[in-house]
């Protein structure tokens, strides 16, 4: 287990290393952003002056270096637009990401793991056809477009809800399922197509002929390989919430990082792209790893396979 | 939307013995397409908006681009105002919406479908090698392959968008791109569990070349996989445009695209519904058919699910 | 598995979709352009609620929307309109502008101008303490002006206008300008705000830009990044009975359709930059009234005769004209912003000094055009690039394309390219945006010289293409003539001579749209987007 451990964390960093020049020269394919940075009405030397005042005027190795060695101590640089250094900003933005994603992750499994624990041990009965209905519904709709009809119907016409910001904890409820009803849907899909199968696996079988009670067949056998499969991919859907929150984010002011990286990358303020990007994805490698870790305690396989 | 609703690792058709001929294959998804109504109306949506993309202009009853401004914001033709002259009413500038969504088509299978060509060529070749040839080549491209899949996906394409500007080559370029990792995966994954097979291992023993091998054994059993990987990433696709349109990082809006004119549409939301809510349903119906089709294809080609029904 | 049970979803999908259509459908068919939100100058907030009387004291609490983040709330960094607004509240420069566009004394009671226009005395106001009691002097507006030339403040060259600030004693100072300003005392009333000195020394500038302090109406209370910043009356002010809220809050929400749902649950009372469309939306609001004026911006498609546009018929003043009478400008007006946009006759506006009003708009006269063309030599048109940016202006690309589409109407193929607005100025800046391109440009000073100088600089000008040596005389000598009218005047000529030489087609200068509530009196947007909320005050509920 030890080893396994060990093996994960160098492979995390090894990836983290090469998210991190990725970034960078995705964002050095555009121009100098000094001439955007200054008033309209200054003049070319103005501009200059500028460019070497932030450094845009050093070769471009240099430039990365700084920045990659900057990572290491976790020094993300400083933001353009914001004068300030880009980990404060993005620490100060991070609760608010955090709470989104969790209270959506929330919603998707409280709805999907019900409904589809029901879908799959009723298949074809009306409560899997709403089940079905709902995980379609949840795929084929856009996020931001549900994002827009949820304000309008229980914040404007209902008033049910705030229709934006974070100020107390209602405020999440609307942003929370429009992000969540995607990841909801993949989520009912696999808890069904898991129910599904393990209710036809044999040692299910022995355990009915056995005589054992559905409930306790549910509860012993049905649901804990269940959660071990869903496990393995909350990770992954946990990284797709942290990239939806850019849409959800924004139609809702939600004061995350989503917001954020939408209101640098419309000011150009690329410090901070750069510094969002790569500690988006730094958290994601984070979570991957202690899913795995986690998938690897549960599932004793692994462990020893490892 | 993300890398799990896509099979890990689908496996051929195991009912037969030895690998099977096209043929034999679309006989046998035929067979199955008639039993199952889900997967044969996916397969008509999808074919449907095909066949809208690729005859827009004798479908569409008027030029998208054309602007009428003296008929700007007219409601669909069953409302009271409306006129069968314009099906679905006309946007602010007074240009037919039915005739848009038509052209928009156009685009999102445009993207969808080179989108998912780039993406299919680069990952299968990536995964081929890595599977083949192994050793350090496949610890390379398995790393590249992990790295861009740890960059939170909606992200990466969103940032790589707002560097390269709008347009429709570098839309298609960067969905192709940023999912062919997926494709790669599926690919390698297949080749590794194949090439344990026995009579691949004969095959090779026996001194059959490399590439003939690949071809002919490996090569066919991942269309399966790959097909419906395909099927869902174009689906992906298009909502992703949409998602691009709406931080306007998509193709130029001058272009009629669904989700520019989702985008565009979204203002006139509380007076003016039908400018918005028609590019969304057409995304949503896409999105259904494309769907209904992968789910099909998925049961069909991979045994292990086809148990649920 | 069934279809109908699949089909079930695209049903739900549909039903929702609808009954938002339902919800909306009565009240839209075939009624756009119903009847205009307000009067055109509708500032006007007794009109409605005659009984309510101002409070004799602060209270209340008032919530404002901005279309973005502020980046900062030290002036000399606040880097866009919403975050100068929401800055300016804490502080209070040497003078100030009046609703009516005077010079009016601030934190200087009085001043007085050399005779060759270099040398200003400034008699500083006695008593102003800033929000930690430190008191105001002559020592902190040296120190104000030295801090906001620092380089990395991205507007140190409005400080950079001036040579040098000196304390003559603790309640008079000189400042000197290198040549005759003649806008030096505009740019100061609205960007040179006082600090406290061993307050800013003691935190640092990063320190001062986490909590402000100024002498102004409001004092800096939180500001919680991305969610909102809170201000509360400054009790002492050294204006007498104002400020009149006790708490002012800004709320960034930067999508616009959330900005009206939020200004009609009467979450925020003001909420700005709404589209025509959206205040529409507004009007069976009872609680909401829409605020609209016209804006001192001024949209233009720019020739280029620098770099891209060298040696192309664009060069030819009848070609420029023809294009001008090509366009139906009102049509697009009317189309895209409900007829709530002035047509434009130059870069001057009717907020600036000296307006010329006996200018007409250039007709829509497309056989007019076809004539010049013809006349200049290009009677079966010619084919020229253009290129405008997207997600910048407020139905900018439509604009850009019916513009386009007119343009071809006379002859002239236009080949239209849309870029992103970041990618656009950088472009823009280089001088490498092909021969036509659109853009807008404001002014907040009540005067057009900015935004002629900026477009009109030639190289000297970062974003300017375009280069005419009477132009530039013009403009130097605007710069240095320091009397009112005098200047008026020469405006008034350099407007009638763009309007016979055009270096734009010439557009339109928008309304901004506003929700404020009801409840709210005493709101006074400017011309420029600014407004200062010290005489603001709301009703208690």
């Amino acid at each position: 287990m030890f080893g396994y451990l060990l093996t994960r964390m160098a492979q995390s960093i090894l990836l983290l290393f090469g998210v991190v020049v990725i970034v960078f020269f995705i964002i050095r394919l555009t121009g100098d952003p000094a001439s955007l940075m200054v008033p309209r009405d200054a003049s070319p030397e103005q501009v200059e002056a500028f460019r070497k005042a932030m450094g845009f005027d050093r070769p471009v190795y240099v430039q990365f270096m700084d920045f990659a060695t900057g990572v290491l101590v976790l020094d993300l640089g400083t933001s353009l637009k914001l004068n300030r250094p880009n980990r404060a900003v993005i620490l100060e933005r991070l609760p608010a990401t955090v709470q989104l994603a969790v209270a959506a992750m929330a919603v998707a499994t409280a709805i999907a793991i019900p409904l589809g624990t029901l879908s799959g041990t009723y298949p074809g009965s009306w409560v899997d056809g709403l089940g079905r209905a709902l995980g379609l519904l949840g795929q084929v709709t856009p996020s931001f477009w549900l994002a827009m009809i949820l304000i309008l119907v229980f914040a404007v016409q209902l008033g049910w809800f705030p229709s934006f910001g974070r100020d107390r904890w209602i405020s999440v409820v609307l942003p929370a399922v429009a992000l969540g009803l995607g990841v909801m849907s993949q989520l009912y899909r696999l808890t069904r197509a898991q129910v599904l199968e393990i209710r036809t696996n044999d040692f299910v079988r022995t355990a009915r002929s056995k005589g054992l009670s559905e409930v306790l067949i549910m509860a012993r056998h049905i649901l804990p390989n269940t959660a071990i499969a869903l496990i393995s991919v909350m990770g992954v859907q946990f990284t797709y919430l942290l990239g939806g929150s850019i849409y959800i984010e924004t139609i809702f002011a939600w004061p995350g990082l989503g917001s954020l990286l939408d209101e640098a990358i419309k000011g150009r303020d690329f410090p901070l792209v750069q510094a969002i990007t790569v500690f988006f994805a730094s958290f994601a490698i984070l979570i991957h790893l202690v899913t795995d870790l986690l998938y690897g305690l549960l599932d004793p396989r692994i462990r020893r396979g490892a | 939307m993300e890398a799990t609703t896509h099979p890990r690792a689908a496996g051929p058709m195991e009912a037969f013995h030895r690998d099977p001929t096209f043929w034999e294959r679309l006989g046998a998804v035929w067979r199955m397409l008639r039993r199952d109504r889900a997967g044969l109306l996916g397969l008509l949506l999808v074919l449907l908006v095909v066949f809208t993309a690729v005859f827009a202009e004798p479908i569409a009853p008027h030029d998208p681009l054309d602007q009428n401004l003296r008929a700007a914001k007219m409601p669909p033709a069953w409302q009271e105002g409306g006129s069968w002259e314009y099906p679905l009413g006309t946007d602010n500038l007074g240009r037919d919406m039915f005739s848009r969504i038509v052209f928009g088509s156009r685009v999102s299978v445009t993207v969808g479908v080179f989108g998912v060509a780039i993406a299919l060529t680069l990952g299968m070749v990536a995964g081929l090698l890595a599977g083949y040839v192994g050793g350090w080549l496949d610890t390379l491209l398995t790393g590249t392959i992990n790295l861009l899949l740890a960059i939170p996906y909606v992200i990466l394409v969103v940032v790589a968008a707002a560097v390269l500007g709008r347009s429709l080559i570098n839309v298609i370029l960067l969905f192709g791109v940023t999912s062919s990792p997926l494709f790669a995966r599926v690919t390698r994954g297949e080749v590794l569990r194949i090439r344990q097979a026995e009579y691949i291992q004969a095959a090779q023993c026996i001194g059959v070349p490399t590439g003939r091998v690949l071809l002919r054994h490996i090569v066919p059993n991942l269309i399966g996989p790959l097909l419906t990987l395909a099927t869902f990433e174009m689906s992906a696709m298009i909502f992703y445009e949409a998602g691009l349109s709406f931080l306007g990082l998509s193709v130029p809006p001058s272009v009629p695209s669904w989700g520019n004119m989702l985008t565009q549409g979204r203002k006139y939301l509380n007076i003016y519904p039908w400018i918005a809510v028609y590019p969304g349903l057409a995304i949503a119906v896409t999105a259904l058919g494309m769907n209904l089709l992968g789910d099909w294809l998925r049961d069909v080609l991979d045994p292990r699910t086809r148990r649920d029904r | 598995m069934n279809a109908p049970h699949r089909l079930l979803a695209l049903a739900l999908w549909a039903a929702l979709a609808l009954w938002v259509v339902g919800c909306a459908a009565p009240a839209a068919p075939g009624a756009p352009a119903a009847q205009p939100p307000s009067a055109p100058e509708a500032a006007g907030p007794e009109e409605a609620a005659a009984p309510a009387q101002p409070p004799t004291g602060p209270t209340g609490e008032l919530r404002v929307a901005l279309s973005t983040m502020p980046n900062s709330i030290y002036m000399p960094r606040a880097a866009e309109r919403n975050a100068a607004n929401a800055a300016s509240q804490l502080y209070d420069s040497l003078v100030w502008v009046d609703d009516e566009g005077n010079l009016v004394p601030a934190l200087a009671t009085e001043w007085e101008v050399s005779e060759d226009g270099t040398e200003y005395i400034f008699r500083l106001r006695q008593g102003v303490t800033f929000h930690n009691g430190e008191p105001f002097n002559a020592d902190a507006v040296v120190f104000s002006w030295e801090m906001g030339k620092d380089p990395e403040n991205e507007y140190a060259y409005i400080w950079e206008m001036a040579d040098s600030v000196e304390k003559i004693d603790d309640y008079t100072v000189r400042i000197t300008t290198p040549e005759p300003n003649a806008l030096f005392l505009r740019f100061m009333a609205y960007n040179w705000m006082m600090v406290p000195p061993q307050y800013f020394q003691e935190v640092g500038v990063e320190g001062f830009e986490q909590h402000p302090i100024g002498t102004g109406p409001f004092k800096f209370v939180e500001w919680k990044r991305g969610d909102r910043i809170v201000y509360e009356a400054n009790e002492d002010y050294w204006r007498e009975e104002m400020p009149k809220v006790k708490t002012l809050i800004f709320r960034p929400i930067p999508e616009s359709s959330t900005r009206v749902a939020a200004a009609r649950t009467g979450e925020v009372h003001i909420a700005q930059r709404l589209s025509a469309e959206e205040a529409q939306t507004l009007e069976d609001a009872a609680n909401v009234r829409i605020l609209s004026y016209p804006v001192d911006r001024v949209y233009y498609i720019a020739f280029n005769n620098l770099t891209t546009g060298k040696g192309m018929p664009t060069e030819d003043v009848r070609v420029r004209l023809a294009m001008n009478y090509a366009v139906d400008r009102q049509a697009i007006v009317d189309a895209l912003f409900d007829g709530k946009a002035r047509l434009s006759t130059g870069f001057i506006t009717p907020a600036n000094l000296g307006f010329d009003e006996s200018l007409e708009p250039y007709p829509y006269d497309p056989d007019r055009a076809r004539e010049l063309l013809a006349e200049a030599g290009y009677p079966d048109g010619f084919s020229i690039g253009m290129a405008c940016p997207t997600g910048a202006y407020t139905n900018f690309e439509q604009v850009c394309e019916a513009v386009a589409g007119y343009l071809g109407d006379v002859g002239i193929q236009v080949d239209l390219e849309f870029m992103e607005s970041g990618q656009y100025w950088d472009l823009e800046a280089n001088k490498e945006l092909p021969p036509l391109f659109g853009d807008s440009w404001s002014s907040a000073l009540g005067e057009a010289y900015n935004r002629l100088l900026g477009a009109l600089g030639g190289w000297d000008a970062t974003y300017s293409s375009w280069y005419d040596e009477k132009i530039g005389e013009y403009l130097d000598q605007i710069i240095v003539t320091i009397d009112d009218e005098a200047r008026a005047q020469l405006y008034r000529e350099l407007q009638r001579y763009m309007y016979e030489n055009p270096p734009f087609i010439y557009l339109y200068e928008p309304w901004a749209f506003e929700a404020v509530n009801v409840a709210v009196h005493d709101y006074r947007p400017r011309a420029a987007e600014q407004y200062f909320l010290m005489y603001t005050w709301i009703e208690e509920p």
